[in-house]
């Protein structure tokens, strides 16, 4: 439990940042500005919550299929990244922000990152031996 | 005649000269003075926001001329343009939507405008009488309004349908046919 914890906690800091560097370099390099709506805290916090949930669910999913909980819960956690995107789809900015359809291409990626990062931390983590 | 009679001659045919145009001028210029007074330029915080049950949303570009004198309503003048392209409705697929030809087809139509032909007083409140454009339709339009501190308040309805933007059909059917509009124009001389 404890090694997952660490794992969901390490690729969520580490898509938080993610997030934050490709959110800087989009905003400068198409001057818009999005800070009213993905700050530097909604960014980092939603990166982490996003993965300690995934690391709970994959507990849960290794209790249940034991060994055959990494070919499920990759796919389940990809499914639902890609789900995720309709977040920014429909999300209706506050009136004042300029520029919302440029939002998408802000925040889509982002929402590959936690993924991203928890696959890429896996071999280094491997698999659950004791509950 | 000596060369000072002749100057003194043409001192007094100036005065003569001068005096009507003095006048002339003073009341030309009082005219004028009074004309600017009724003028007003848009201030950068005005607000056109638009509501219903989904989508809403505001125009940020509006522009045009403003002649307006509580006093003198006969010379009253609203002559004012909304760039279309200027929408949001906090969406961007909603906002390039909006844009499109199914809606506002602001590549052909990229102004909404309203021209008043004249203006009344009702009660606390004025109406301005015009014509409204929008999508390329003009109609005879009522737009009520208050004027105070240097601000011009207006709430009315418009229904979509009366100027061909977007339908009853489909997804458009969604959209109300009524749209609240709510403008608020700050105005400095």
């Amino acid at each position: 439990m404890k090694k997952i914890f660490i794992h969901s906690l390490l690729a969520g800091v580490l898509a938080g940042i993610a997030s934050l560097v490709y959110n800087h370099f989009y905003c400068a390099a198409l001057m818009v500005d999005f800070s009213k709506v993905i700050g530097f805290a909604a960014v980092l916090g939603s990166s982490v919550f996003g993965t300690v949930i995934a690391g709970l669910g994959y507990y849960v999913l290794w209790r249940k299929w034991g060994v055959k909980v990494d070919v499920w819960f990759n796919a389940i956690f990809i499914l639902l990244s890609l789900i995720s995107f309709m977040g920014p789809l429909i999300a209706r900015l506050p009136l004042e922000v300029l520029s919302p359809e440029l939002f998408v291409g802000a925040t889509i990626p982002m929402h590959l990152f936690p993924v991203i990062f928890w696959l890429a931390l896996k071999p280094i983590f491997g698999q659950e031996t004791k509950g | 005649m000596e060369i000072c009679d002749i100057a003194t001659l043409i001192l007094w045919n100036m005065k003569k000269i001068a005096l009507p145009f003095l006048i002339a001028s003073t009341l030309l210029f009082s005219a004028f003075t009074a004309f600017n007074a009724a003028q007003w330029k848009i201030a950068e915080d005005y607000s056109i926001k638009f509501s219903s049950k989904d989508p809403s949303g505001v125009f940020n570009s509006l522009k045009g001329e403003i002649v307006f004198d509580p006093n003198d309503l006969a010379a009253a003048r609203f002559d004012v343009v909304v760039d279309v392209n200027s929408i949001n409705t906090g969406n961007g697929m909603k906002n390039k939507h909006a844009k499109s030809e199914k809606w506002f087809d602001a590549a052909i139509y990229p102004d909404i405008k309203f021209k008043s032909n004249k203006v009344l007083a009702i009660a606390d409140a004025y109406q301005a009488v015009g014509v409204l454009e929008i999508h390329g339709i003009s109609k005879e339009f009522t737009m009520p309004f208050t004027f105070a501190n240097s601000t011009f308040k207006s709430s009315f309805d418009v229904n979509r349908l009366d100027f061909n933007v977007g339908t009853t059909e489909g997804m458009s059917a969604k959209v109300p046919p009524t749209l609240k509009v709510d403008v608020t124009v700050p105005v400095t001389r």
